[in-house]
């Protein structure tokens, strides 16, 4: 039968880590290792890939929403977030026209973020574990339908 | 304010998943230098289930609609990118269309294939670390459950003793106890019975000892109790008809090894016969009911169709849900009538 395991050899640190001081507002929203989870109730419709055109004056501000990430990755942006003066509710902005109104909400369970490694044929059994890499204890949630912005 | 960016193309080496964490396992990890869980599957990887040293957990994939996304905050953690500054900057990779959810459950041994040695000749087995390996079990459980079954390793494969055998094994360890004048009630040394017989293999003396008592650096303590309830069901497995609970007494007590007082209580064999008339009694054997509990029901009103609620409650308590009564359960399959202040009956409906 099927077994693999977990290393979890992170986990006690990091739970015995929240005494660690962040930036308030990083506080706020991400875990000590820098992890953030939004959530949002419907589909994120993103560019598949980057376009390959000249960058002209028309198209400028569109192409430059399109970064490089670690030099390998491209990774598009999609939205700003703002945190309310009260500190659990959130404001997401995506493109110019639609704004979502959002919360900060502490986990009835924690989750623990698991690094799978991709299985592929030539993979031995001494290969990379399954490691539990951090463990998040609040998520921000976007319950509502956009609205516009004025 | 933070500017957040979405990768649009992936870790192709890594994927990334959630798994609940309920506030066991979180203490579990917060405390435990054990630094690994296993993930286990049967066969046919229909149940796959999550062990430390000593739980078990049920792992369910939970599949969303929602849009979750996985952000690093890149005032914390660092990734090179082509961005001139990368304070208050998100950026998304993995989405998650599900998290997985555990719930705590009973470590199960799959014996299936683990053959019944009755003191005859030994079958092809598989060794107690493949069968470890192979059960949807944290260790310690298995250990515990193993010997509940009547496990017992014998030429470094696993086996398991018939209740034929178990009973044998009993009868000779504690006749043995006896004309070594070693008090059965008290702690006793696991080196002074290690051989009791020549016919009986060590290990299968060992296995019998755990199931009937509690041993702790090399110390027993026999559980009396349960040994007198095992020889009880012994003994009223061996007619399927009705019996006079009288009668009955007297042959428990004449299957007990000569000497061996404990004190014998019909009510201790609640869950393994029926009483459909006043004084007789009837063996049921729970192994054969349905685990259905609508079916269970149902083979139990074929047996006795006004049944004592004290001698069918045993018959269902394992399968009553977490956080539910019995009496709820009772009350949907069947009804439950007052016949005294005290004693109630059940019945179908």
């Amino acid at each position: 039968m099927p077994t693999a395991s977990i290393d979890c050899s992170q986990a006690k640190d990091i739970l015995n880590s929240d005494g660690q001081l962040l930036p308030h507002q990083d506080n706020l929203i991400s875990t000590p290792l820098g992890l953030t989870i939004l959530e949002i109730q419907g589909e994120l419709n993103l560019p598949t890939h980057v376009p390959n055109v000249a960058i002209t004056e028309s198209n400028r501000e569109y192409i430059e929403n399109f970064i490089k990430v670690d030099e390998i990755y491209d990774a598009v942006k999609f939205g700003r977030l703002e945190i309310d003066a009260d500190e659990t509710k959130v404001t997401l902005f995506i493109g110019k026209s639609q704004r979502l109104i959002g919360n900060i909400v502490k986990l009835d369970h924690p989750l623990a973020v698991l690094r799978v490694p991709v299985k592929t044929d030539d993979m031995t059994d001494d290969d990379e574990k399954i490691r539990l890499v951090d463990i998040v204890k609040k998520k921000m949630i976007f319950k509502q339908r956009p609205l516009p912005i004025m | 304010m933070y500017q957040l960016y979405q990768q649009i193309n992936k870790d192709d080496k890594h994927t990334y998943k959630l798994l609940q964490l309920p506030p066991d396992l979180l203490t579990h990890l917060s405390t435990s230098s054990d630094s690994e869980l296993l993930i286990k599957s049967d066969a046919d990887a229909s149940s796959v289930v999550i062990c430390n040293n000593d739980t078990t957990w049920k792992l369910r994939q939970m599949n969303h609609s929602n849009t979750v996304v996985l952000l690093d905050n890149l005032n914390i953690k660092h990734r090179d990118t082509s961005l001139s500054e990368t304070t208050n900057v998100l950026i998304g990779g993995d989405m998650c269309s599900y998290e997985y959810e555990l719930t705590s459950t009973k470590g199960v041994i799959n014996v299936d294939k683990i053959p019944v040695y009755d003191g005859d000749e030994l079958q092809e087995s598989i060794t107690l670390d493949e069968l470890s390996y192979d059960s949807l079990c944290s260790k310690n459980e298995f250990v515990n459950n193993w010997y509940e079954l009547g496990g017992c390793e014998i030429m470094g494969k696993a086996y398991l003793l018939s209740p034929r055998l178990i009973t044998e094994i009993l009868y000779v360890i504690i006749t043995y106890l006896i004309s070594r004048k070693i008090n059965y009630n008290n702690s006793f040394n696991l080196q002074d019975i290690k051989v009791v017989d020549e016919n009986i293999n060590e290990s299968m003396v060992f296995s019998v000892l755990h199931k009937f008592g509690q041993v702790a650096d090399n110390e027993v303590t026999l559980q009396n109790d349960k040994i007198a309830k095992w020889f009880g069901v012994i003994e009223l497995a061996k007619s399927d008809d009705l019996i006079n609970a009288n009668d009955f007494l007297i042959n428990w007590k004449g299957s007990l090894p000569p000497f061996y007082n404990v004190s014998l209580d019909i009510a201790d064999l609640r869950g393994y016969y029926s009483s459909p008339i006043l004084n007789k009694m009837r063996y049921v054997n729970p192994k054969l009911l349905s685990t259905n509990l609508s079916t269970r029901f149902s083979q139990l009103f074929e047996i006795d169709n006004n049944w004592d609620y004290d001698l069918f409650v045993p018959l269902i308590e394992e399968f009553v849900p977490k956080g539910k009564k019995i009496d709820t359960l009772i009350i949907k399959y069947a009804r439950k009538k007052k016949i005294t202040k005290n004693k109630f009956t059940v019945c179908p409906r």
